[in-house]
């Protein structure tokens, strides 16, 4: 629904797919491409816009980059960097980075997606195969053989 | 959605490669050809991520988790993604350092500075199949003497390095840059208006130079600014001579009017 605050800021209600509902105003909610395109069709005026693939919890940390950035101007650039590096630090650990970074693609903001991306890489940079596997539980499906190949072909890599 | 964190569901294409077509025999192995069309939503945000490790070895690295990632990391589609994010993060670092500098009141005013760029195989003269991207920024101090240094990024090893244009002292216009950067034979080419300059970045790191023949070096009349464009064809390094009989040409690409050299150059 949109509801207008007293200082004349249109308010958009998104809804989690765990039906937890969020109010903000539009100018925060547009910051998504995704919801920025769903307002200008016309989603917004007809009740709370939904958002299936997102859960509360993470819709929150989005809504509090969305808020921090469409408050900022660029002067405050080195401020913002700051923020960030404690707001990704507050997300704890590479499953709750990989669940922002997920939200973050699925309504297309890009600044928040180029944050949480190069923190994850940052992240396996210097890990071994094994320990990136471990992290999203991805399965090892090389036969020996093969990944003995794969190794000798990129030894440089390992040296 | 959510990625459970005792670990049975990743939910987001993490998953390995289907491994049914690939049980059987080791013909898994995809060319690098193989593109987008089998991508996942999962897939791109492995690039994402992927693209963003601050050097091609840990990519390399990344190989081995799995076969999906091999497949993702072979593709044509995350080499782009990585040579482009690797090269505008290098170039806006740089371009903010120089600054810096400015503002610090460094005189830089005579360096004249030229960027380009070039994707370097490394199986040109290696076994590996690992790309080297260059980005090359070639800068002449003039003064006393003049030094001419290039300054070369190496996705490789994430850093740049400076060298100095060895054996050119006597070139006045040694360092400017008329033309693309071209790689074969594991050298960069470029065309300063005067000769091809070939440049080793990895082995000898010298310098040596390709003279063209006169029919390209004279400059054409009108005094327009002519075009130079470097190739490779055949296995051969071509020098292309563009010239512009009118202001407007750049517009008029098939415009009657503009004609092109073509030289060999061996």
């Amino acid at each position: 629904m949109s509801i207008t605050t007293e200082n004349n800021e249109k308010m958009i209600t998104l809804m989690s797919s765990d039906g937890e509902e969020f109010v903000v105003e539009e100018a925060v909610a547009a910051q998504s491409q995704t919801i920025k395109h769903l307002i200008e069709d016309g989603c917004s005026t007809e009740g709370s816009i939904p958002l299936p693939n997102v859960t509360g919890r993470v819709l929150s940390e989005v809504i509090q980059y969305c808020k921090k950035h469409s408050s900022s101007d660029d002067k405050e650039e080195k401020e913002l960097e700051a923020w960030d590096a404690e707001f990704v630090k507050a997300a704890d650990d590479h499953v709750a980075l990989t669940d922002l970074m997920m939200a973050a693609n699925f309504l297309d903001i890009k600044g928040l997606l180029d944050l949480v991306a190069q923190t994850l890489a940052n992240m396996i940079t210097g890990k071994s195969p094994e320990e990136v596997r471990r992290m999203w539980n991805i399965k090892n499906d090389f036969t020996p053989e093969e990944a003995e190949k794969v190794r000798k072909e990129n030894q440089w890599a390992f040296e | 959605m959510t990625m459970s964190r005792d670990g049975n569901k990743t939910g987001w294409g993490l998953v390995p490669f289907p491994s049914s077509s690939s049980s059987s025999s080791n013909t898994w192995f995809p060319s690098p050809s193989s593109d987008l069309s089998n991508f996942s939503v999962g897939d791109y945000l492995v690039v994402e991520i992927l693209c963003r490790l601050p050097s091609i070895k840990w990519v390399v690295r990344c190989m081995c988790v799995s076969k999906g990632w091999y497949r993702i990391i072979s593709s044509h589609y995350f080499v782009r993604r990585f040579i482009n994010h690797h090269i505008n993060s290098a170039n806006a670092k740089q371009e903010e350092e120089e600054d810096d500098q400015d503002s610090e009141g460094n005189n830089n005013n005579n360096v004249l500075t030229v960027r380009a760029r070039c994707h370097l195989p490394r199986g040109d003269y290696q076994s590996s199949p690992s790309p080297i991207v260059i980005s090359m920024v070639v800068s002449i101090q003039e003064g006393v003497k003049e030094v001419a240094t290039i300054d070369i990024y190496t996705s490789e090893t994430g850093k740049w390095c400076r060298f100095p244009l060895a054996d050119v002292l006597q070139r006045v216009r040694i360092g400017s840059l008329l033309s693309n950067v071209v790689s074969l034979n594991g050298k960069l080419h470029w065309y300063n208006g005067e000769v091809v300059v070939a440049f080793d970045p990895f082995n000898t790191r010298r310098t040596c130079f390709i003279q063209v023949s006169s029919d390209i070096q004279n400059k054409p009349a009108g005094d327009r600014t002519p075009f130079y464009s470097l190739s490779v064809c055949l296995g051969s390094l071509r020098c292309w001579q563009l010239v512009f009989k009118t202001i407007l040409a750049p517009l008029l690409l098939h415009h009657p009017q503009w004609k092109r050299k073509v030289l060999y150059l061996g």
